[in-house]
């Protein structure tokens, strides 16, 4: 009965426009056509008035006209890693959330329709990866430990999982936002069409972020943009055309294969378009039967959204060739026992539009480390620009890796909201970049940074009933404050919060050390980066960890920031490590990861134990317990993943 | 074709050359180490990545007396195995101290290494050879025969990584020379493999327990001392004399000595185990004094309350964490002595940092049934004055 009255308030909302915001996913939204015929102006037609004869009921009612209008805080338009990354931190930080995805699974090129590697900042120069940190490795380390077998359909249920748990955040798949009614220079709801429920949803909202790659809801609400490569002139870009042109890189289908431990005989599809493996570029070299091969690329030189579909069309065809070419030319006979497995239907893009911000990041902010007062997050893979003509033109390099990184690079806040649609801003793909930083802003965990941080500032901008501008303008430190107590890394800037009073503890040691201070975990800096150790290690497990305050003072929340060893990857890859990658790559949940702790707090010269993880699975560990008086806290580390020893990087204590 | 032939003259020389050395060693000596003036031969079988990952591979290692007394060990070993016949051979000596410790490579006179077709070392890349030799952590250590010959990148030090699929990276070209990637991985295995155990064994066997101690533990370099220190305990040697050695040197040395005399001494019976910690504690700075406490009370050695007792005594000079860490030890042992009441009380009212005299009032406020009248007035006192603080 409940969920009846819900429905009908829901349907209600198309003419009064002033429903509650809903708090339950929107799977929830599965209608009543009864009720929603109530509601809805009948569609004429042949049919007429009695077009539907409901045998359950006996009536016969109008074909259902279904549109509904919902009310949130933050709309979130695309659910990719940056829309998942941006919808989660804005519920999180308490704004009623929505997130709307065309497609039926989440994760965006990462889902298991794309099956695009989560990459980040794998590789710098050092060989090693500085890995994002926040909600992306959230996400990631529970993938290591749930989806051990590395299947894409498990992730998919895995990152599912991860968002819809979520009580401020609802979830609409299926869902395309394809308009924008404005006010002005201000979006006021999103148009958008629910494939599967047949149904129009208005979402208002105060905030919209276009996370959607594409952008097409932002471009319907007159947000400036642009296409193609800048020349070399307009940001002064060592790796830019001398001439501007409409190039954009373009996407790709994956494939995977199966050894079958049998001769597996292939026929190619009638639509297969010949691959001339012979007279190809050496870089487009086969090297496996298990993963697919990134360069089946297909771009274009003006409208890459126009030619979409053409473009699929032709890039089946040539993954098929690509494939046939392995199988039937006879120079891969060890590829006679593998078959395809798993083949892409879903084009993976790399690029279209890119929306204008107040700044428009470019080659030389990456490649000389500017700067940015306003910076909210970080990049590093190199400047990775497609070949133009992608697999058109085979004797060409698929890739230019134009240059590599020593160190991360600066991600600024103003590049990631509108110049001129005072309450819209970006993440991913379609933020305000140049071409050429795009080729390595583009990485998906770079992505994720960019939707974090704007997501936790549409919570400002609710908050205090602002824009974004006036976010990057005045409340700059707080959103960097917030990013990084919710454990996202911000070169070069320091955290200072000043409601943590760990940093006001007189007296912080570990039971033993291994390497670095106990103090290092109020620095503000909370991982090891360019040569500077932050951490305090101990010599063994259990090991205890112990901060000591004069007078008392009164928590209920202690976060600890842990080691997950940042200079590896644990993207989830299609081919088995072989022993050098595990070097750099790994498998498994990290095993420097603490995995059994508990917390105690001093209270009246007694220890009581105030939280405990018997599983733990995330770097930033939240204790939240009622409140205490106490004079000191201690972290008892008992277990890890693997590792004898454990590491902290962070110790924050709060009042509430 | 001219340089096919060059290959091939030159590894039949190479092959004369190894065979009349090696029937010299088999006529002349005795089987496993064979002496000669001041030199030894020992035959030992080491497994090299690049040779086989499995089957060891049979070496004679030269150990060499130097005039000053110090050994140094050598190989003569093929300057690369890369398994497609397509590489230039040399022979290569490879020198490492008595520790096991790679020290350096010497090329016979006229011979050079060779990068990928032909191209001679330069004096720059024999330089970086030298780097790449030292360089402990390097990315080879890691690599396998296979991983080398996956494609021409490996040589050219490419990298092809996109970010769709993550494919295939390969060695960051700043960990080998340009060109020589087979070479650098052949020679890194010779110089920080399998074989540095061995001469340390070799080594330890023919010390003494005087020479350990006089040229090893009192060495100024730390390495020596450490491998004195596992080699005494190896040897078994728990005599007063080591003992009291060891300790000096976990003193006066880097704590990863410390850390190894440690272990060491929980090697020795309780009564000795129980007085070294007591001597460690009273001289060693905060860091040995918390890993002196530490260890004790992990220990299930038996017999503890002349240490307790002795500690306690001396309370009053502990810091912060040292009282901390203390107390909460003898909380655990369950161990009471009204030395420790009594040096407690007094820190309530004498101690100049409150942390510490806070400490000492949860402690005694946990046995206050142990308390005289006094000394309950005292604690009474103290809670009344700093109750807000509490």
């Amino acid at each position: 009965m409940k969920r009846r009255n819900f429905i009908k308030n829901v349907a209600g909302a198309t003419v009064a426009a002033s429903v509650l915001p809903i708090a339950t996913s929107c799977k929830s939204l599965d209608g009543v056509a009864q009720d929603i015929n109530k509601e809805n102006k009948a569609v004429s037609g042949n049919g007429g008035e009695e077009q539907w004869h409901q045998l359950g009921t006996g009536k016969k009612v109008p074909n259902p006209d279904r549109k509904k209008t919902v009310i949130y805080d933050v709309a979130v338009v695309g659910a990719g890693v940056a829309g998942i990354s941006a919808a989660v931190a804005a519920a999180r930080n308490g704004a009623k959330t929505v997130l709307i995805n065309d497609r039926p699974v989440l994760g965006g090129n990462a889902s298991s329709e794309i099956r695009v590697t989560l990459n980040g900042v794998n590789r710098l120069k050092s060989g090693k990866a500085e890995r994002e940190t926040g909600i992306v490795e959230e996400i990631m380390l529970e993938n290591r430990l749930y989806n051990p077998q590395q299947s894409y359909p498990v992730w998919d249920h895995i990152v599912y999982d991860y968002v819809v748990r979520e009580p401020n955040l609802t979830v609409m798949l299926n869902t395309q936002a394809i308009d924008a009614n404005m006010d002005g220079n201000k979006i006021v709801s999103a148009r958008c069409w629910q494939l599967t429920t047949e149904t129009e949803f208005t979402i208002k909202a105060a905030i919209f972020i276009d996370s959607s790659g594409d952008g097409l809801m932002a471009a319907k609400a007159g947000a400036l943009y642009r296409t193609g490569r800048e020349g070399k002139a307009e940001f002064n870009e060592k790796y830019a055309p001398d001439v501007a042109d409409g190039w954009q890189m373009g996407a790709s289908i994956l494939l995977q294969g199966k050894d079958h431990g049998k001769p597996m005989p292939y026929t190619p599809p009638t639509f297969v378009k010949k691959y001339d493996g012979d007279n190809a570029n050496h870089e487009r070299k086969i090297n496996n039967y298990l993963d697919g091969y990134w360069w089946v690329e297909l771009g274009s030189d003006h409208d890459i959204v126009d030619v979409q579909e053409e473009n699929r069309h032709d890039l089946m065809g040539y993954l098929h060739g690509v494939w046939d070419y392995i199988k039937n030319s006879g120079k891969f006979p060890d590829s006679e026992n593998y078959a395809l497995e798993w083949v892409g239907s879903l084009p993976g893009r790399r690029e279209s539009r890119r929306f204008i911000g107040d700044h428009i990041l470019s080659e030389k902010d990456l490649t000389e480390h500017k700067h940015f007062d306003d910076a909210i997050g970080f990049g590093g893979w190199s400047l990775d620009e497609h070949n133009p003509s992608g697999i058109l033109d085979i004797k060409e390099r698929p890739s230019f890796f134009h240059q590599r990184f020593k160190t991360v690079y600066q991600v600024p806040f103003s590049s990631l909201y509108s110049k001129n649609i005072s309450n819209l801003m970006f993440a991913g793909r379609n933020a305000s970049l140049t071409h050429i930083a795009l080729s390595s802003t583009r990485i998906q965990g770079t992505c994720a940074l960019m939707g974090q941080a704007v997501g936790t500032a549409a919570t400002i901008c609710v908050a205090k009933g602002i824009t974004p501008r006036e976010v990057r303008n005045k409340h700059i430190k707080q959103l960097q404050e917030m990013l990084m107590r919710d454990d996202v890394y911000i070169p070069k800037v320091v955290a200072n919060d000043p409601k943590d009073l760990a940093k006001k503890a007189s007296v912080i040691f570990g039971s033993s050390t291994k390497t670095g201070d106990a103090k290092n975990v109020i620095n503000g800096i909370s991982r090891d980066i360019d040569g500077q150790i932050n951490h305090w290690q101990s010599e063994s497990l259990p090991a205890v960890f112990q901060m000591e305050w004069e007078n008392p003072v009164t928590l209920s929340k202690v976060e600890v920031k842990c080691d997950t060893n940042l200079q590896k990857n644990i993207t989830m890859r299609k081919q088995p490590l072989n022993d050098w990658l595990k070097k750099t790559f790994i498998t498994t949940v990290p095993p420097e990861l603490i995995k059994v702790l508990d917390l105690e707090a001093r209270v009246n010269g007694k220890w009581i134990k105030v939280g405990e993880k018997t599983s733990n699975i995330a770097r930033l560990i939240k204790f939240d317990f009622d409140q205490v008086k106490t004079t000191a806290i201690r972290i008892h580390l008992k277990e890890t993943y693997g590792f004898k020893t454990a590491k902290l990087f962070e110790v924050r204590a709060y009042e509430s | 074709m001219l340089k096919f032939k060059k290959t091939i003259t030159k590894n039949i020389l190479i092959l004369v050359k190894r065979f009349t050395f090696l029937v010299f060693l088999m006529v002349v000596l005795p089987s496993n180490s064979y002496l000669s003036s001041s030199k030894i031969t020992h035959k030992v079988a080491i497994i090299h990545p690049a040779i086989d990952v499995h089957k060891p591979i049979e070496c004679f290692l030269v150990e060499e007396i130097l005039p000053n007394k110090t050994k140094q060990f050598y190989l003569d070993v093929d300057s690369v195995n890369c398994g497609e016949n397509i590489c230039e051979v040399i022979t290569v000596r490879m020198f490492w101290d008595e520790l096991g410790r790679y020290a350096k490579y010497e090329l016979e006179q006229g011979d050079e290494l060779e990068k990928k077709e032909g191209v001679p070392f330069t004096n720059k890349d024999y330089k970086k050879l030298e780097w790449v030799l030292n360089n402990k952590d390097s990315e080879l250590k890691l690599m396998f025969k296979n991983d080398l010959v996956v494609s021409n990148f490996v040589e050219q030090g490419n990298v092809n990584v996109d970010a769709v699929s993550g494919a295939t990276s390969t060695i960051t070209p700043n960990e080998i020379v340009e060109g020589a990637v087979w070479t650098c991985f052949t020679l890194w295995h010779w110089a920080n493999g399998e074989i540095i155990s061995k001469i340390r064994e070799i080594n330890r066997n023919q010390l003494t327990h005087q020479n350990l101690i006089e040229n090893y533990l009192h060495h100024q370099d730390d390495d020596y001392k450490n491998f004195a220190i596992e080699s005494l305990q190896t040897k078994q040697v728990f005599d007063t004399v080591a003992v009291l050695e060891i300790e000096k040197a976990m003193l006066t040395s880097s704590y990863p000595v410390f850390k190894t005399g440690l272990q060491y001494v929980e090697n020795l019976s309780e009564e000795k185990y129980y007085q070294s910690m007591l001597r460690l504690f009273n001289k060693g700075d905060n860091q040995r004094r918390i890993a002196c406490l530490n260890a004790v009370s992990k220990t299930s050695k038996k017999g503890n309350e002349f240490y307790y007792d002795q500690l306690s005594k001396a309370v009053q000079n502990f810091n912060y964490q040292e009282i901390e860490v203390f107390l909460t030890s003898v909380k655990l042992t369950k161990f009471t002595s009204p030395v420790l009441t009594e040096k407690l009380i007094i820190l309530l009212k004498e101690s100049d940092n409150f942390l510490i005299a806070r400490r000492a009032y949860w402690f005694l406020s946990d046995q206050e049934i142990l308390l005289t009248k006094k000394q309950k007035i005292k604690l009474q006192k103290f809670k009344k004055k700093y109750k807000n603080r509490l």
